[in-house]
């Protein structure tokens, strides 16, 4: 058919209505089912006022079902801030087809036109007549088992009722109660499982004798470096495996690296150059440059450090294997963990509970590996929860980054050229990212599955990981983005929130304010200046007038002031922010002015939340994070050597969400990342002059940035 | 094989479990109270906070022996009989204080105790107390500290 409309991508993957939606009868409610899960970010909620506003709804008449195989649409990973955008508009589109087959059905039973059936609360009635019907009294009537037609325009929602309104989160009450989680499942005869492992070393000689002695130990089950424990027991199990870290001889596996993070980046073998983007300048503008600076980046490697650990219950089910996990992404999980067991996909159910906030790629997948090969050893159903040390040794880490540009700037602070250089490892390793199995334990085991060869998120379509914001949203005379990737990082990397947008946004509003401060400009007034994008100089100016920004203010030494502007992957929110740095024995934050705009904000209480929650990380992040390591392995393996923020070094927060309700929704769990980093540092420079260009910005770090 | 006799939301339990067996587990594993989490094993987050005889205190590193005829208190048993919210956290509804709601059940058991404790404590004060014990890295920080100082009386940020 020509003139249609793509529809958005889950749907296109996922076409048959009846995969998103069932109505049923007892109790009279619509059974919606997504794949996109509930990570701490509200989705639910949100995809609930979706839902309920494109079939006519009440939420209490709708129940989401979030993340089964084979139930739920295969969406792959709950991941980079489209859950709303593409998930959202799934549900939108599914439920909205569902809809306009009903109002069909119901126009032949009330004999109307179909253009004059309403619905609400679920009920089809035709204006000036009695009679009314249901999705219920009609559900005989009506066959969702087709495949969502092509169209030439999305279906149309009634009325807004719901999307827009600060609806609060459905999972509340139960939250608030402490229940939900996949930690507190126990299933009949569940034993307890640990896995004993170090990275980047190699067990050497295991004493497996004295391990099955140990209090309660059920079952030591070895295979090739997989040493795993189960025990009746959870403590006992986690007692074994405490013990037998200490017991046993450890080779490392790899070289230990003690650079600095700088040296570490620079030595980092690249394996490939990629042209990220190029724009010469044909109008030779390069002679109007007053100043010319060079200047390098650093971001450390971060780790998710949720607070809850990593957790996974396998259950097995004659030849196959039910998982209850928290990964993103159960689709994909399944089909690594079916490689690994040797078994078909549909003989592998993962069914998605919530787990604590991941912020990306942590030990989720991981970890139900663990539990399903302890699992098949036992015969048993098995529960395996990750320790503190795990949880930040183990999972996946945020890249390193380092950022070489070279900028010159005319004395009106227009940027007559930018030349800009990131260097990286990847940034996304999740299961089902190419060809392999990405889980811990399979390169453990005796026969090992081979990961899938490592390789960077693409621009296109997906935004870039390394290359995420590499490209500076502003317009430069002359602007060349090279991407240098390494497939050889010391440590193990995959998705932490933002992916790269955190690492080159620091860099490229950084370099902005070292840029306007070299020719005596305003850091407002410099970015107005190269700004040609009307919604990110909205934002700018929206949070500038909230802040009372005042050009040229002087700082008294102790209080500097800065800010920041981006728009997350160059393409979703636009997010800008003013912060307020104080700076005494200790690097702090006490305010942060932010503005945003994500077009539509189905849930704008759900949207300050995420806002809040970011900005809270992104500080926690610049001020005090950093994974270390020595020739003994990671050594911020606990909350003393790998600090996050307190509740004393908390900022206030003043959050204005630019409401867009014409405009389509865009998420904005990852958006605040890269713009909090720059404005600490832009307001650390206005306090002090001091340019610190590595995070975290510690008082040592200050310091060492004194000329 | 020694038992253990202890008092968990008002009523007697007694255990079997060894006396080195965190309080923790006991509480999930046995007794099936898992509002209270593992986090660290080290005291340190506080998702496992829970009251004994009244005070707060982390389970993850607590030793059954520690605990021998003491009283108990979870999260769920400051609910009420019928369900209903305490009003700790009835003031994080009314703020809806979660995003993954992880660290929630520790903070909720430590702001109950401490306004059994000071009753007037001021913001510097659960500031003080929230950061030496506990850990939120969702980042609801702000939420959590407008719920307590709603808790508290209403106070100001």
């Amino acid at each position: 058919m020509n003139d249609c409309v793509a529809m958005p991508f889950s749907l296109a993957t996922n076409r048959r209505l009846s995969r998103w939606l069932t109505v049923q009868g007892d109790p009279e409610r619509i059974l919606v089912r997504v794949g996109k899960v509930e990570i701490g970010q509200g989705i639910g909620t949100a995809l609930t006022q979706i839902a309920a506003d494109a079939l006519g709804l009440d939420l209490s008449q709708i129940r989401l079902v979030a993340g089964i195989t084979d139930e739920s649409p295969d969406e792959l990973w709950t991941s980079a801030s489209v859950s709303v955008e593409v998930g959202g508009a799934s549900v939108a589109w599914a439920c909205g087809e569902a809809r306009e087959m009903f109002i069909q059905a119901a126009a032949r039973r009330l004999g109307a036109e179909p253009g004059r059936v309403e619905v609400s609360h679920g009920c089809f009635s035709v204006e000036g007549t009695r009679g009314t019907e249901s999705y219920w009294t009609l559900r005989a009537a009506v066959d969702l088992d087709v495949e969502a037609p092509a169209r030439a325009s999305a279906p149309a929602t009634a009325e807004r009722t719901w999307v827009g309104r600060p609806v609060p989160r459905l999972d509340l009450s139960a939250k608030l109660r402490g229940e939900g989680f996949v930690h507190d499942l126990k299933v009949p005869g569940m034993l307890h499982g640990r896995v004993v492992r170090r990275p980047g070393f190699r067990p050497l000689a295991l004493d497996r004798t004295a391990l099955a002695e140990q209090r309660g130990v059920m079952h030591v089950h070895v295979d090739g470096d997989f040493i795993g424990i189960v025990a009746a027991d959870e403590h006992d199990a986690a007692r074994a495996q405490e013990l037998a870290l200490d017991a046993i001889k450890w080779s490392p596996a790899r070289a230990a690296d003690g650079a600095s993070l700088e040296g570490t980046l620079r030595a980092m073998p690249v394996d490939e150059t990629r042209q990220t983007y190029r724009r010469t300048d044909t109008a030779g503008e390069h002679a109007l440059a007053a100043a010319t600076l060079r200047e390098s980046y650093l971001r450390p490697f971060l780790a998710h450090a949720s607070v809850g650990t990593c957790c996974a219950v396998a259950v097995p089910q004659g030849r196959g294997m039910k998982l209850f996990s928290h990964s993103q992404g159960i689709y994909p999980l399944r089909q690594n963990l079916a490689a690994c067991l040797g078994l078909a996909a549909a003989e592998v159910q993962v069914v998605h509970m919530d787990g604590a906030g991941c912020y990306g790629h942590n030990g989720a997948d991981d970890v139900a590996l663990d539990a399903a090969l302890l699992a098949r050893a036992a015969q048993a159903p098995v529960r395996v929860a990750w320790s503190r040390r795990e949880e930040l040794t183990c999972a996946p880490f945020g890249s390193g980054m380092l950022v070489d540009i070279e900028a010159s700037v005319a004395t009106d602070g227009s940027v007559v050229a930018w030349h800009q250089q990131t260097t990286s490892a990847t940034h996304l390793a999740r299961p089902g990212w190419g060809e392999g199995v990405n889980l811990l334990a399979a390169g453990e085991l005796a026969q090992p599955l081979a990961h899938a060869p490592l390789a960077d998120v693409p621009l296109m379509p997906f935004g870039g990981g390394g290359e995420r914001n590499a490209v500076p949203l502003y317009e430069f005379g002359e602007c060349t983005v090279d991407y240098r990737f390494s497939a050889q990082s010391t440590l193990r990397t995959s998705a932490l929130r933002s992916l790269g947008a955190h690492g080159n946004v620091f860099a490229i509003e950084s370099m902005m304010d070292e840029l306007a401060a070299a020719v005596a400009m305003d850091p407002l007034a410099i970015r107005l200046r190269n700004l040609k994008d009307e919604r990110s100089v909205a934002v700018l100016q929206a949070v500038c007038q909230a802040a009372d920004w005042t050009a040229n203010r002087q700082s008294d030494g102790t209080r500097g002031w800065g800010l920041a502007v981006a728009q997350y992957k160059n393409r979703g929110a636009w997010f800008a922010c003013v912060v307020e740095v104080e700076l005494s024995h200790e690097v702090r934050v006490n305010r942060v002015f932010a503005a945003v705009d994500c077009g539509l904000a189905v849930n704008p209480d759900g949207v300050r939340n995420q806002i809040e929650g970011g900005i809270v990380q992104a500080v926690s992040w610049c001020l005090k994070e950093r994974v270390t390591w020595d020739a003994e392995g990671i050594t911020s393996c606990d909350w003393e050597r790998y600090p996050i923020l307190n509740f004393d070094e908390t900022p206030e927060i003043q959050v204005a969400i630019l409401q867009q309700s014409a405009m389509p929704p865009m998420g904005v769990g990852e958006c605040t990342m890269g713009p909090v980093a720059a404005a600490v540092a832009n307001a650390v420079r206005h306090a002090l002059g001091v340019h610190v260009r590595e995070m975290p910005i510690t008082p040592d770090a200050i310091a060492a940035a004194i000329p | 094989m020694t038992m253990t006799m202890l008092v968990v939301n008002g009523r007697p339990v007694g255990t079997s479990s060894p006396p080195d067996t965190p309080l923790l587990y006991v509480l999930r594993n046995e007794l099936g109270l898992t509002a209270a989490k593992f986090g660290c094993g080290a005291g340190r987050c506080g998702a496992c906070t829970v009251h004994v005889d009244g005070r707060a205190e982390s389970s993850c590193n607590a030793p059954l022996w520690s605990v021998a005829d003491k009283s108990v208190t979870t999260l769920e048993g400051i609910t009420g009989d019928d369900g209903a919210l305490d009003e700790v956290q009835q003031a994080f509804q009314r703020h809806g204080a979660i995003q993954c709601g992880y660290c929630i059940p520790g903070i909720l058991m430590r702001l109950k105790a401490l306004r059994g404790e000071e009753p007037g404590a001021g913001m510097a004060r659960i500031r003080e107390v929230l950061s030496e014990r506990h850990l939120c890295r969702c980042g609801t920080h702000l939420r959590i500290l407008a719920a307590a100082a709603d808790y508290f009386g209403g106070l100001g940020r």
